[in-house]
Parts: structure tokens; C-alpha cells; sequence
């Protein structure tokens, strides 16, 4: 089969590689038929995230057809059409009873290389390190799914591919962003970031109840997308204003009752600090440029609350503790627990609420994802989302 | 004419200060590392595991498991987890000292690394009657992770 494969820093080729197989009878495998370049995977195409193998197989954001299932498999047929959740989850653990899917206890079979960075491992997920268990992803023709019965979700046939795709990865994960914000009516939410993620989380805050959200940004065309289609009441432009200061005006004084961080480890930015922060992950003295992250703290109103769903690899640097706690922030964070929104997102799409594919703007063969990866990462052609299908 | 040598020497000194201060640091932080530490009781290894099931099968599954052949080497506790999450396995390892244990846990071949992968694989026997494997983890070493070539034919 083809497949869409790392070779290090800025190279990914299509490859033929050979077909997944059941390796054990809780899989299934899944021919999939339509896959997503994430903004996170840019960060394994960057470089940044250790413990990547040549030949890796990328991808975390796919669905397709169920085409063979393990011997134990019960909730899944031959034909089913699903969508598959990028972090493996088995259903029975601590962690997944307690509806931390992205935490499961035992789905990461390198949890030893996770325990090393981070001191506890959280769930294996596709195509996205081996520290995060060497699975291979989903940029392919067909991926082997473990745990089958715990992860997929059938879609109605009614439903395009692009209006339910995104139920893997980025729709949960921005809704999860502003979940965490634990939103009331009236509340003022700042995203930082608008790629889809940011989008997500903006039309998810409004979902749940904020009154005012204000997308950050630095591309007119994000900004753009965010006020037209996420629905973002303002938007700020942070190479053109300060944007704390445009916070600040934006809301009596006060400052934003949530900051949502949907940017991660390389946040761009300008001046001194950006220089600072380029010159040390560069030097390999900081593992990510949080600047957004520290504007978001710095930006929150007293009491407020910090949501951290852009992806963070290692170590930082210069992080506002002292503003954090002196001025009694709540910081959450955390990789998506997709498996806990499936069912609630796929409602609100076939309820009509949102249409998730308003982000797609690239449309590609599998063969072709080499240059859907160059376009996104330079944003070219006003590049918000790929799609792949390997037809 | 003489050159004025004052700041160059002064600059020269502060970098040798500066380096002999990483070095004396850096042996330090190694020497620390290398150093097999020990547990209250004198156990160099300990590793625990919470399992989401009662404590009677947790025991019955232990004497049946790899763990159980370890008896000499390795002390284990099993007991009731708080808030009800099952049982708790507390594994030591009558082992007080390993060499190179930096570089060993480098390349993840620590005793207590290995312990620790003993422990997960008997819990998600206990909790989900298999082990997880990946495409990359059902070979030894590091190995991209796609699928293998022994199923090489391709689907229709």
C-alpha cells in the first residue's frame, strides 16, 4: 500500500509499504479514505518531537471503511464507515473509566521513553512518535485500528467525509479547549491561534455559552475565516496591535475570564523575546517557544483560566509562574480525550449546528502529500486545512 | 608599542572560572546519577502498579504470571487501592546496586525499567486480557513504525 512516511527533518515521501495485518484479535483495519495534515503533525515534520524513526508512517487524523476485523472484535462490522480517534484507548483502565481517554494506562508499549520525558506516559497514539508507541498512522491507504470496539465511531452515510473527519483530532480538541474554560454566560474567551484548532475552539466557546471571543492571530485569511465562519466577535492582529493592551480595552480593564493556548510549542511572535526564544530552542536550551502561552497568562483576568490544547514537547522557559499563582489562575491542559465528545460532536453536526469542513481549503491525492505539507507549513495559498484522499 | 592586555586576560580568566564550573558540575550531577540510590528499606529497585481489579484476583493471577517465578529476587505487596481502583502492587527488587544506571535508563534497559514493563504488561493482562502492541513494538529494538514484511501482499 502507499503510504505517507517520514524521513526527517522537512522530508515525508509516499512509500509502498507493506499492508497492515491483525496483530491481535481487538484490531481492525480500516481502508481509509480520507486523512488530515494536523498542525501538530508539522511539528514531526519539523523536527521537533524526539524518538521519530525514518520510515515512520505520519498521520493521526483519518477515517475509511472497515475492511477486516480481529476475532474479538464485537462492535464492529465489514463496511462500517468510521471515524477513529487519534489516541488509543482500551476502554477498561483507570484512566479510561474516568473518561481520560488520552491517558489511557496501557496503549503506549513505550511508555518507558514517555515515563523518561514527562515522568508518567499518557495513551499511544497514531502516527506520532515513538514515544508515544511507535504506532503507525493513518496518511495511508489502510492502518491497522487496536481496540476497535473502544476508539471508532460509525458515521451516518448521510454525512461527507469532510463533515465528520475532523471528529478525529481537531473538533474535539478545540471543543475540549473551551470545555476546559468551564464557560458561563457572559464570559469573555481569547484564542490564541487561529488554525482549525483555533476555529474549533472558537465556535465551541460560543457553544457553550460565551458571550464575546477574541481570536489572535497574525494571517488576515485566519482572522478572517475566524470572524466569518467560527463565529470570533473580535479579532486581533498581534503584529499589528499589543495585544494585551487590546485585551485590556476589549474588556473594561478586566482582561479575558479564559485564555484558550491553541498555538503550542512553536509560537511565533516578535521582538527581543522571540529572538530570545528562537536563539534557546535553537540551541537546544528550551525544547518549545511558548509565547503564547506566557501572553495568555500574563493577559487573564484575575482568577480566570489558562487552557493549554496547542501541543507542548518538553521544556520551557521564562514561564509567569508568579503571575499564575499570585493571581489565582486555574491552568488546564491536556491532549484531547476524543473518545468523551465522539457522540456529542457527531449530534451538534447532525443536528446542523456546525459543519466542521468550513476549514478545508486543500484538497489532495495521498501522492501528492509532500507538497500538502510544504503549503501548510508556509502557509502558502492561504492554506488552512489538507485533506487527503488516497484515491 | 605594548598591547593593552588587561580585558583579554580578565575575560580569559572568567572563562576558564566558567568552565571548570560546568565541569565540577557536570561530574557532580553524574557521580549522583551513577550512584545506585536505595529505598528506606535497602531495596535498590522498587516499582508499583495500580490495577483495576479486587485483590483476591489480582493475587490469584500473580501466582499464575511470569512475576510469580521471581520469588527470590523480588518482594511484592498487593493491597486494596484506595476509592475503590482495585489493588495496588508494590515490587521490590533485591538488587542494591546497577551499573551505569544513567546510560542504562538511556536506552531503557534499567532493572527498574524492566520491572516496570513486567508490572504494565500484568496489568493489561488483568485489565484487558491482551498486551498492546505496535506496529514498531513487536520488534526488538528500535523499528519504523509501519507495518512489517511479512504480510507483504496487498489488498484488492
Amino acid at each position: 500500500m502507499k503510504a505517507v512516511c517520514w524521513n526527517g527533518k522537512k522530508k515525508v515521501q509516499v512509500e509502498q509499504v507493506p499492508d497492515p495485518q491483525i496483530l491481535d484479535p481487538r484490531d481492525a483495519i480500516v481502508r481509509v479514505t480520507s486523512t488530515a495534515i494536523c498542525g501538530s503533525d508539522l511539528h514531526l515534520y519539523n523536527g521537533l518531537i524526539p524518538t521519530m524513526e525514518k520510515g515512520d508512517i505520519l498521520g493521526h487524523e483519518f477515517m475509511g471503511e472497515v475492511v477486516e476485523v480481529g476475532a474479538a472484535v464485537q462492535k464492529l462490522a465489514i463496511g462500517d464507515r468510521v471515524v477513529v480517534p487519534f489516541p488509543i484507548a482500551c476502554g477498561a483502565c483507570g484512566a479510561c473509566k474516568a473518561e481520560l481517554f488520552s491517558l489511557c494506562e496501557n496503549t503506549n508499549p513505550n511508555a518507558w521513553i514517555a515515563e523518561a520525558m514527562w515522568g508518567h506516559s499518557p495513551a499511544g497514539l497514531f502516527g506520532y512518535s515513538h514515544a508515544l508507541g511507535g504506532y503507525a498512522g493513518g496518511q495511508a491507504e489502510y492502518v491497522r485500528v487496536p481496540f476497535a470496539d473502544v476508539g471508532p465511531i460509525v458515521v451516518p452515510s448521510g454525512l461527507r467525509d469532510e463533515q465528520v473527519l475532523f471528529l478525529s483530532d481537531i473538533f474535539p480538541t478545540g471543543y475540549m479547549g473551551a470545555a476546559m474554560c468551564s464557560i458561563s454566560r457572559g464570559d469573555v474567551v481569547a484564542v490564541w491561534g487561529c488554525g482549525p484548532v483555533g476555529q474549533f475552539a472558537i465556535a465551541s466557546a460560543l457553544m457553550l455559552g460565551a458571550e464575546r471571543v477574541i481570536a489572535i492571530d497574525r494571517f488576515d485569511y485566519r482572522l478572517e475565516m475566524a470572524r466569518t465562519h467560527a463565529g470570533a466577535t473580535d479579532i486581533i492582529d498581534y503584529e499589528k496591535v499589543d495585544v494585551k493592551e487590546a485585551l485590556l480595552e476589549l474588556t473594561g480593564g478586566r482582561g479575558p475570564d479564559a485564555c484558550i493556548d491553541a498555538v503550542g510549542m512553536e509560537a511565533h511572535g516578535h521582538g527581543l523575546v522571540y529572538a530570545y526564544d528562537r536563539l534557546k530552542q535553537g540551541l537546544m536550551l528550551e525544547s518549545d517557544r511558548p509565547l503564547a502561552l506566557r501572553q495568555a497568562i500574563l493577559s487573564c483576568k484575575n482568577g480566570g483560566t489558562v487552557s493549554v490544547i496547542g501541543v507542548y514537547g518538553g521544556f520551557i522557559d521564562k514561564f509567569p509562574m508568579g503571575s499564575l499563582m499570585n493571581r489565582g489562575l486555574t491552568l488546564r491542559a491536556g491532549q484531547c480525550h476524543v473518545h468523551k465528545y465522539l457522540r456529542p460532536l457527531l449530534a451538534r453536526i447532525e443536528r446542523g449546528e456546525i459543519d466542521p469542513s468550513f476549514v478545508v481549503t486543500h484538497r489532495l491525492s495521498l501522492d501528492d502529500a509532500a507538497d500538502g505539507y510544504d503549503t501548510f507549513l508556509h502557509k502558502q495559498d492561504e492554506c488552512m486545512k489538507v485533506v487527503m484522499t488516497a484515491a | 608599542m605594548a598591547r593593552k592586555r588587561f580585558p583579554s586576560t580578565l575575560a580569559k580568566r572568567i572563562g576558564w572560572v566558567a568552565l571548570a564550573g560546568v565541569v565540577v558540575g557536570s561530574a557532580v550531577v553524574l557521580a549522583t546519577r551513577l550512584r545506585a540510590r536505595s529505598t528506606k528499606d535497602g531495596h535498590a529497585i522498587t516499582r508499583a502498579v495500580t490495577i483495576g481489579r479486587a485483590l483476591e484476583e489480582v493475587r490469584v493471577a500473580l501466582t499464575e504470571s511470569p512475576l510469580g517465578d521471581l520469588d527470590d529476587h523480588l518482594a511484592i505487596e498487593l493491597r486494596a487501592a484506595p476509592g475503590g481502583r482495585g489493588t495496588e502492587m508494590i515490587a521490590k527488587l533485591d538488587q542494591r546496586t546497577v551499573a551505569l544506571p544513567a546510560l542504562r535508563t538511556l536506552v531503557g534497559k534499567h532493572p527498574a525499567q524492566e520491572l516496570g514493563r513486567m508490572l504494565a504488561r500484568f496489568k493489561q493482562q488483568l485489565e484487558t486480557g491482551g498486551e498492546a502492541r505496535s506496529d514498531a513494538s513487536i520488534h526488538a529494538g528500535m523499528h519504523a513504525a509501519r507495518p512489517t514484511h511479512h504480510g507483504e501482499e496487498t489488498r484488492t
